[in-house]
């Protein structure tokens, strides 16, 4: 009996000591990803469509401290999951596009393998698609590909698993249960990474109709012209609301994975309406505007089941009492359109898929209700979280901790110039490659292959829905050309290579074919 | 032509003069002095409409002889937006921002008061003039938009909870300081039966019973707590009505009460969940009663007409013989009350008046980012059609921050019990749940809406014609959410507590004075409606 006690005892020292030490110098890190959603749809972002509360998601700004201005360096799924775990740009990490044929180099150095040598325990659930198996955990659950929404089967550990259920409950419930059984004698480092709310966009079989039905307003770009002086990449994509938008996407046809019982009770929400749409049987501008509204309940209806999730996450923390020594972190692989310019999807240098929330409660650290509009990157997580957890961040990332704006302080010498370079085309979208500099004020971009060769400014404070190209605004002549210098220099400093030199497995699975060339342009020649 | 005009006026008065006698041509030439009656959230419970359970002679007094108004509506039920429509005769949705409840009343809407002040009419008021909010003048000095208060006057009031404002005794005082030579107009804002309410009062000291409320309305559980709540709000009408008692007895002392236009009204339904702040049948009905023999040509009539509180302004100016588009006002949509004064018939007399529009902005703060709840809709004989622009916000308020859209009461917090307990509770549901985006109730079977009809297929060619006939006046009325617009009420920096759940929501425990701290909601809650 004295034995088990003084066992007991000395456990209970020992975990006192360990739970001490780890508060002094190394908080827990739970970092809460999702993917594809965009800041109109976080209400603490305040957005003028006012299109859905976040209650949860808003209190990890309320208690902590909100970036309106988190850019992301490629905007689609993949390249910005490589750059958040390598602090690296595409060029660099080598992940330029969502292109199964080339998986992620898990061998490289990323965050969570430098935090895990530094005594973190580590686990990543959810949403990966990185196509290789991940590196640097001790614990990894995730979804294969893309994933699916309901009954997600998920692979744990290189072993293939089924569940039931809706995808963000299933990681959310992941998530906890690793946090109940980690060891806990180490900090931890969660990333709960999850599916919503990306495309196909269903919601939990709770939240369908969660919206009452309401008519959402629309963007005031719905029915953009592409007019303004703006080029080829404009009018030439393929996103949109009015062609691109699938019987899938509607929620005219049901996603194959639903059990039977679910699939009533989609049909008992989708059908009716359904059948309505069938016989107003609409077309043109109403045909958009009837699709805006479903985009919108379907889409809108996944950010419920991620606020909740996040709530839940919360809650756990508060529970445990955690939440003094854990920095939470909120945020998403990249911004999205909902409706703006006629689109959905990303990929864009354009303010809506180009910002991603970021959200990061630090109790202590960060004055609650605080927040920046400094430029910031999702290039810089990687740095900050080595930083939080006082581990030295290699010298090759190349983005900057974020730890002294938490603070609230903003270095004097902190970026005032972003540099952007998307690649994907194609598929799936047909958007042109393009490569910028965004400032507070301007964008600069570059669309330059393949099949044209076209600068274009944006201007935010004039025009901040960007809708005109002021490239050739004598006006603007002075500003062109200091953004060009900088972007030269930013270019350099990224150490982007020449155009011509990118590989042209960057720019995607597909081929390009049957692209008129630009007449006398240097270019990347496509092999294949 | 002016020379004239008042040639020939001169020559009438002192033919009337000579005469000696004060007949019904001269009154005519004379405007009347006007005692506006204004209880604050009162629904329409009264001896004259049949109610048991409150006493309210002096309002029967004013309808018997005068006229009832069976169909009198707010278009707004809340307080300061709807003394803003009764002060301007402007419709809810052309009030910018005085369409919000605590709002900054902006300084280009003159009200009436300030008009017949101008004209040198002898204009004071007493207790709850325009309220709550803050209305200054476009050098930031603040208005008096309902006149010179007068408040010197206390009395020990029959409860703890009512104001100790001797409301009839301020207006002998108004009275005696009124010059003999100018008409008058007094504001009788009577702080009663607004919330909160000695608990069992009415029982207590009214002398009521349980029993004697012959009916609870479907939306509230029929409880003890709610009927004592109902009786407790009965007695403190009843106080409102004593005191209008005294100031008539006063007028006729005085020789004035046949020279006195009285209105006696109510800001809206009472602070009850579902009614105040609601744009339900019982929100926006309204108790209204006019006396003034000099200008209604028969006493005694039931009005079934529907009029709203646009009209009022309307009705003062042209009692008052002051030409609107002189007035300074921004221009007015009501219309007089004239021809309904002047008809001899009872029922309906205007074909034209035969439904009212409603609707609602920001009221309380306790969402997020201070959001209203937007509604707009129409009431007409047989329906009532609701639209509600943002059914996925919380139409009573937030549960974390208390449903702060709703005032705190006995029925509230027994309802929100019950809620907690069962969230298929059906008057948790239809007092603080969510709302579908289309409300239709049929008002003929169902006149507390509580049968939402909306999605019934048999009703669905009334829906749509309501709907039609309801967005197509809005718009000619320049309605801004019908352009797209809707979101700037919400954006108007509320003048108390802006920023309310926010700072909750950071753990700061901001203080709301109308809020009990129980009804705040421990955990979170599904949002179906």
């Amino acid at each position: 009996m004295t034995r088990i006690a003084l066992l007991c005892w000395t456990a209970a020292i020992a975990t006192v000591a360990a739970a001490g030490a780890a508060e002094r110098s190394q908080p827990n890190i739970l970092f809460i990803f999702s993917d594809d959603h965009t800041t109109q749809a976080v209400s603490c972002y305040g957005e003028s469509r006012k299109l859905i509360q976040t209650p949860n998601i808003d209190r990890l700004a309320n208690e902590g401290m909100k970036f309106t201005r988190c850019l992301v360096p490629n905007s689609i799924c993949g390249p910005s999951r490589a750059t958040v775990l390598t602090g690296k740009y595409s060029h660099l990490n080598g992940f330029y596009g969502n292109d199964p044929r080339r998986p992620f180099d898990g061998s490289q150095t990323t965050f969570p393998k430098l935090l895990q040598k530094a005594g973190y325990q580590t686990a990543i659930v959810g949403k990966w698609h990185l196509e290789s198996d991940p590196t640097g955990f001790d614990y990894w659950h995730i979804l294969p590909g893309q994933g699916i929404y309901y009954n997600p089967p998920m692979i744990r550990g290189g072993e293939r698993v089924k569940h039931e259920g809706y995808v963000t409950d299933v990681i959310t419930d992941l998530s906890i249960e690793w946090l109940k059984n980690r060891d806990r004698s180490k900090p931890f480092l969660l990333m709960s990474q999850h599916k919503a709310p990306h495309r196909e966009w269903a919601p939990a079989l709770r939240h369908l109709g969660w919206d009452n039905d309401r008519v959402y307003p629309e963007p005031e770009t719905l029915f953009d012209d592409y007019g303004n002086g703006r080029g080829l990449a404009w009018r030439d994509q393929d996103m949109t609301l009015a062609k691109t938008f699938t019987d899938r996407d509607a929620k005219l046809v049901a996603p194959p994975s639903l059990t039977p019982e679910q699939r009533r009770e989609w049909d008992a929400y989708y059908e009716p309406r359904n059948e309505k749409f069938r016989q107003a049987n609409l077309s043109g501008q109403d045909l958009v505007r009837w699709r805006y509204q479903r985009y919108m309940h379907d889409y809108l209806g996944c950010i419920k089941a991620v606020d909740e999730s996040v709530g839940r996450l919360l809650k756990y923390l508060d529970d445990e009492g955690l939440t003094e020594n854990t920095v939470v972190v909120y945020s998403s692989d990249q911004g999205f359109f909902l409706g703006e310019h006629g689109w959905f999807d990303k990929r864009w240098i354009l303010e809506e898929s180009l910002t991603t929330p970021l959200l990061v409660r630090w109790p202590k650290v960060t004055r609650p209700g605080d927040a920046t509009s400094k430029l910031v990157s999702v290039l810089d997580f990687a740095q900050t979280f080595l930083d939080m957890a006082g581990v030295p961040a290699p010298d090759d990332m190349q983005g900057r901790s974020l730890v002294p704006l938490l603070k609230g302080q903003t270095p004097a010498d902190w970026r005032t110039g972003f540099y952007y370079h998307y690649y994907e085309f194609p598929q799936p979208h047909r958007v042109r490659p393009h490569y910028g500099i965004v400032t507070e004020r301007y964008k600069l971009v570059h669309y330059y292959r393949p099949d044209l060769d076209e600068w274009e400014l944006y201007d935010l404070h004039v025009d901040p829905r960007e809708t005109k190209n002021f490239i050739n605004d004598p006006a603007y002549a002075a500003t062109v050309k200091e953004l060009r210098s900088q972007l030269e220099e930013l270019r350099r400093q990224c150490k982007a290579p020449p155009l011509d030199q990118v590989p042209p497995e960057a720019y995607g699975a597909a081929p390009a074919r049957n692209i008129r060339q630009p007449v006398g342009q240097p270019r990347a020649t496509t092999r294949n | 032509m002016k020379w004239f005009l008042k040639l020939l006026a001169s020559v009438t008065l002192c033919v009337s003069l000579l005469e000696g006698a004060a007949d019904a041509e001269a009154a005519e030439q004379r405007p009347p002095n006007i005692l506006l009656a204004i209880a604050d959230d009162w629904s329409v419970h009264a001896g004259a409409y049949g109610t048991k359970w409150i006493k309210t002679p002096a309002f029967d007094r004013v309808a018997e002889q005068g006229l009832l108004f069976t169909r009198a509506y707010t278009p707004m039920a809340k307080c300061a937006p709807s003394r803003a429509i009764l002060l301007t005769g402007r419709q809810l949705w052309q009030l910018e921002e005085a369409a919000n409840h605590q709002p900054y009343f902006p300084a280009k809407f003159k009200t009436w008061p300030e008009v017949l002040a101008e004209r040198g009419w002898h204009v004071g008021c007493t207790a709850k003039g325009w309220a709550p909010g803050i209305a200054n003048d476009a050098a930031g000095r603040p208005r008096r938009l309902t006149g010179t208060p007068y408040n010197a006057r206390k009395a020990s009031p029959p409860t703890p909870k009512i104001s100790n404002n001797d409301y009839a005794g301020n207006f002998v005082d108004f009275l005696d300081a009124a010059p003999k030579d100018a008409p008058w107009c007094f504001w009788y804002g009577a702080l009663e039966p607004h919330r909160s309410y000695e608990y069992r009062s009415g029982v207590e000291q009214g002398g009521k019973k349980l029993a004697d409320v012959d009916r609870v309305p479907g939306y509230w559980p029929d409880d003890e707590t709610v009927r004592h709540d109902m009786l407790d709000y009965a007695f403190e009408v009843e106080h409102f009505d004593r005191h209008l008692g005294r100031m008539i007895d006063e007028l006729e002392k005085r020789g004035l009460l046949d020279q006195t236009l009285i209105i006696v009204t109510s800001d809206h339904g009472m602070p009850f969940p579902r009614v105040k702040g609601y744009a339900y049948h019982d929100s926006n009905h309204v108790p209204l009663a006019i006396r003034w023999p000099g200008g209604i040509a028969r006493s005694g009539r039931v009005i079934d007409d529907f009029v709203d509180f646009t009209d009022v302004a309307a009705t003062v100016l042209d009692y008052a013989r002051i030409d609107a588009a002189a007035s300074g006002m921004q221009p007015m949509i009501g219309k007089s009350w004239r021809p309904l004064l002047e008809s001899d018939t009872s029922g309906s007399i205007d074909p034209n008046r035969d439904h009212v529009l409603i609707g609602k902005e920001r009221t309380d703060v306790g969402r997020p980012h201070d959001w209203g709840y937007p509604i707009r809709g129409i009431v007409t004989r047989d329906y009532l059609f609701l639209r509600n622009y943002e059914p996925t916000r919380w139409p009573a308020g937030n549960p974390e921050t208390g449903y702060l859209d709703t005032d705190s009461s006995p029925t509230k917090t027994l309802i929100l019990r019950q809620g907690r307990a069962d969230r298929s509770n059906l008057h948790w549901r239809l007092c603080f749940g969510m709302r579908p985006a289309e409300e239709l109730y049929d008002l003929r079977q169902d006149p507390d809406c509580v049968n939402n009809r909306a999605g019934d297929e048999a009703l669905a060619k009334v829906k749509g014609e309501l709907l039609e006939r309801m967005t197509g006046e809005l718009k000619r009325q320049d309605d801004p959410r019908m352009f797209g617009r809707g979101d700037m009420f919400d954006k108007y920096p509320s003048a108390s507590k802006p920023g309310f759940y926010d700072s909750y929501s950071r753990g700061e425990k901001p203080k709301a004075g109308w809020a009990d701290p129980e009804d705040t909601e421990p955990n979170p809650i599904e949002p179906t409606p």
